[in-house]
């Protein structure tokens, strides 16, 4: 029998995929452990990898084909002495497998030359359902019933295959709740206003990739259903300083090929911090409970050209500084490549983002939920500071925390901050 | 103030646009009161749309008899009293007016003959010829309609010259007829007179005549109304009339005066909204040259006050303006199922002989919205119930939208196009496509044929050209 390549789901979270690629071709022979396919998923790009012997003998999605949800038949494998005909029965077979249905690339267009083609949209016979009392006119959804009928002007129905509206979002202002042409006139000027500028700009529709959808949707669900409160503080860095220095300057000595960077003492500092405050070593569940963590894993913010990555540092409390660096680098360089696997990613209680490489001095973060906090690094730049009653120029970075207050009180963040400053001034403390 | 004078809404005119929407408040449980300083049913009913359309079905069937020989029906002894003619006419209307007295007494509405005052947003003088009566209004509709205008040449002089309620009932044939203005009223006293035998000229200052219409409507138009011995003097600026023993028409054309003599000279270009005496320095209504400014559902700048009909401004139309009343009254009753319409598609009829009746776009401005358009045109000479009435003259233009087959507008000229435009009303208003009228099964015979054809021609799929 054939082998049927399905849509494979590569974190419990993902529940559809993009095929970016098919590495084989139809008719291409398929040991087990090859490439055959890359499929874009929610945070990365991921290979498929074949598991069984055979011939790659129908694809069903093609390249490009956006959100096949997990399970779907990809694509078939046929095994030696299979033909076509077995294969074409195995994908009936099959017949919750809706072949193609999602996936119509090419976009119907109305001209002349067409316009005896039937482009209807499916549209079902209606019961007898003249319910002439109802008089729900204005601003309801179109009545769609049982049969999926939408009701829509023959006109307005045109304009939404012509424009690629999906009508089925649409409420219409028409009797009943039909859609007419003034309502997808609004739809089109949503379009069209989200992207213009100007009047005579250049106006260029990006797609969004699977990445940048998640990041939307769950920035978007944060910022609304957390409530952040913020704190900030700022800390000289006069002995993180000096000590980092000797520090590198040892690791130079000893021909080490890495160095330890300010960031990696922050990531230890918050680390060592939240296992002092353990409640807020925490995340919050949907059904308003609170999961508290022994082991401190931090996520670490990195931005790459697909959007915004947070690899995990697991138990950052009991890894010491080249252990920290060392994992930060090679997650940065898999997150740029779009490489991270999901149990590289998924998890953490809490999160730091540092843009102080950027020059930015301070900002606050969204929390990257269900976590209970973030903390945002700002730049070390030269600050007057008052040391022993004299006015010193010292080296100064800010910090501003993000919180779930449902997680914590402010007096508890602040006891969060109070030991973070603390390992900042004695960088000493974090080797205890 | 008694109670019994206290209303939830008072309407101003019982024209077209006020009885309906005084009847559609009423409907909707309110008190309602309509001010009348004349006729019920305004102008339409008694000096417009009702009583001109029965003296041309009476210069219609004259027209007819007198080419009864190509039907093969022999009358020799063909001849009219104007006074009957005109006795039908008013007779029609005065059905009509009574009918509405009916309609308002149905539907529990009091009715006060005279002037309306406003006094206050709320607060309405009615006087008349018995005693000045103070009412209340929660809300008051405007709907006083319009009177024709005159050019300012013949201010202190209007008398000497015909406006159309003396067009309307003639005691004497003119045997030579002036008319100023080519639009709608022009040609059809156009052409009833020159149906009666008159010898009608048409003076129009713009390049063609009835210029809202479609280019190719007014050329054909001018042809046929041309053929039967209408004369058209086109870009000609009316600077003076004059009364002699005759009346003296003086006119500019290329720059040269030219004089002409005319028994009546009926002036017919166009009216202006009857805002005078209305009280609306009162309220906050603003008013710009004789109209009332007015925004969605006959809202103005006064709370409380509505404005519908001529009075709020073009086109000015019957069916406009009843539109405009039951809309009117539904907003501001919240009646919930009430459609909301922005830009409502309003058709447009000419009766004279032939018939002209459009919707929407014309070619040019469709051009002018640089539409991409597809224009479609069926001759009633094709079209076998048009022959078989023996007046094939004329044709059904159609313009779609090349994009989407959006209808974009209809023009049509020839027998009876004014009781085929509302297909087309019907057709706009349901947002069909091209694909809906040439899957639609026409009668045959019939003239709505033309529509389908012209349709298919649009697309050339024409059958039957």
């Amino acid at each position: 029998m054939p082998v049927a390549l399905l849509m494979p789901a590569l974190s419990p979270t993902m529940t559809e995929g993009n095929i970016a690629k098919w590495i084989k071709k139809v008719g291409d022979k398929i040991i087990s452990g090859d490439i055959i396919a890359e499929v874009e998923t929610d945070k990365a790009t991921m290979e498929v990898e074949a598991v069984d012997e055979g011939k790659l003998a129908a694809i069903i999605f093609p390249e490009g084909s956006e959100n096949v949800p997990v399970n779907k038949l990809i694509g078939v494998i046929a095994q030696e002495g299979e033909t076509e005909k077995d294969v074409e029965q195995f994908i009936v077979n099959n017949s919750d497998i809706n072949i193609n249905s999602d996936v119509k690339s090419d976009k119907e267009t109305y001209s002349e030359d067409e316009k005896d083609v039937d482009i209807e949209v499916e549209e079902k016979k209606l019961d007898d359902k003249k319910d002439v009392k109802s008089f729900a006119f204005k601003n309801i959804k179109a009545e769609t019933l049982e049969e999926g009928r939408v009701f829509i002007s023959p006109l307005a129905k045109r304009i939404a295959q012509i424009k690629d509206i999906d009508i089925s979002d649409i409420v219409g202002t028409g009797p009943r709740g039909r859609i007419v042409k003034r309502d997808l006139e609004d739809v089109n000027k949503l379009r069209e206003d989200k992207f213009t500028f100007s009047a005579d700009n250049y106006q260029n529709v990006i797609k969004l990739s699977n990445v940048r959808k998640t990041i939307a949707n769950r920035l978007q669900e944060a910022k609304s259903t957390i409530p952040h409160f913020y704190l900030k503080g700022k800390v000289q860095l006069g002995s993180l300083v000096n000590e980092r220095m000797k520090l590198n300057d040892f690791l130079s000595k000893n021909n080490e090929k890495f160095k330890i960077s300010y960031n990696d003492y922050f990531i230890k500092a918050l680390a060592l911090s939240l296992k002092k405050v353990p409640s807020m070593n925490s995340i919050w569940n949907n059904d308003g409970s609170v999961t508290q963590f022994s082991h401190v894993d931090i996520s670490v913010a990195v931005a790459t050209d697909n959007g915004l990555f947070t690899p995990i540092i697991r138990k950052s409390c009991s890894k010491n500084l080249e252990t920290i660096s060392k994992e930060v680098k090679a997650y940065a360089a898999k997150a740029k490549e779009g490489k991270l696997l999901p149990e590289e990613y998924t998890g953490g209680a809490f999160s730091i983002s540092n843009l102080g490489m950027y020059g930015i001095e301070e900002f606050s973060a969204i929390i990257n939920p269900p976590q209970s906090g973030i903390i945002a690094i700002g730049d070390i730049v030269d600050d007057i500071a008052v040391v022993n009653s004299e006015i010193k120029i010292c080296k100064t970075m800010t910090y501003v925390l993000s919180v779930d207050h449902r997680i914590a009180d402010g007096t508890t963040a602040a006891k969060l901050l109070k030991y973070f400053k603390f390992y900042i001034n004695n960088p000493s403390a974090m080797l205890v | 103030m008694d109670k019994s004078n206290i209303y939830d809404l008072v309407v101003i005119g019982s024209g077209p646009g006020g009885y309906v929407a005084a009847i559609r408040a009423s409907q909707l449980k309110q008190k309602v009161l309509v001010i009348e300083k004349n006729e019920l049913g305004g102008v339409c009913l008694n000096w417009g749309c009702i009583p001109t359309k029965a003296l041309l079905r009476s210069s219609e069937i004259f027209a007819y008899n007198a080419k009864a020989n190509e039907f093969g029906i022999k009358n020799n002894e063909l001849s009219f009293s104007l006074n009957n003619i005109v006795k039908r006419s008013r007779e029609v209307s005065l059905k009509l007016s009574q009918g509405i007295n009916y309609l308002f007494k149905k539907n529990s509405i009091k009715v006060v003959k005279g002037n309306a005052y406003i006094k206050d947003s709320n607060t309405i003088i009615i006087s008349n010829n018995k005693k000045d009566e103070l009412v209340e209004a929660r809300n008051i509709i405007i709907a006083t309609g319009a009177s024709p205008k005159l050019p300012s040449f013949l201010n202190g002089k209007e008398d000497i010259i015909w406006n159309y309620k003396n067009a309307m009932t003639p005691d004497k044939l003119p045997k030579r007829l002036g008319i100023i203005g080519s639009g709608a009223i022009g040609i059809e006293f156009a052409s009833f007179y020159n149906d009666l035998g008159s010898n009608v000229s048409v003076f129009e200052m713009k390049d063609r005549i009835c210029p809202n219409e479609d280019h190719d409507i007014s050329l054909t138009l001018e042809k046929m109304l041309s053929k039967k011995g209408i004369k058209f003097f086109k870009k000609s600026d009316v600077k003076n009339i004059i009364k002699k023993d005759n009346m003296q028409l003086i006119t500019t054309e290329n720059n040269d005066d030219i004089e002409y003599t005319f028994d009546k000279v009926l002036v017919a270009i166009g009216v202006e909204g009857n805002t005078d005496n209305l009280g609306l320095e009162n309220t906050k209504v603003k008013t710009k040259n004789k109209q009332i400014i007015t925004y969605k559902f006959g809202k103005t700048d006064e709370k409380n006050i509505y404005a519908i009909g001529d009075v709020a401004g073009i086109p000015w139309l019957a069916h406009k303006a009843s539109h405009e009343g039951i809309k009117c009254v539904e907003f501001l009753t919240n009646y919930k199922n009430s459609l909301e319409e922005e830009h409502p598609i309003i058709p447009s009829c000419i009766y004279s002989n032939p018939q002209v009746a459009s919707i929407g776009l014309t070619e040019e401005s469709a051009i002018e919205l640089n539409k991409n358009i597809k224009v479609g045109k069926f001759p009633l000479s094709a079209n076998g119930k048009a022959l078989a009435l023996g007046d094939s003259e004329g044709f059904v233009k159609t313009l779609y939208d090349g994009n989407t087959g959006e209808i974009l507008g209809a023009h049509m000229i020839g027998p009876e196009v004014t009781e085929l435009i509302n297909t087309f009303s019907l057709a706009m208003r349901l947002e069909a496509t091209e694909a809906d009228i040439m899957n639609t099964i026409f009668p045959h015979p019939t003239l709505s044929e033309a529509i389908h054809e012209s349709t298919l021609d649009a697309f050339n799929k024409a059958i039957h050209i």
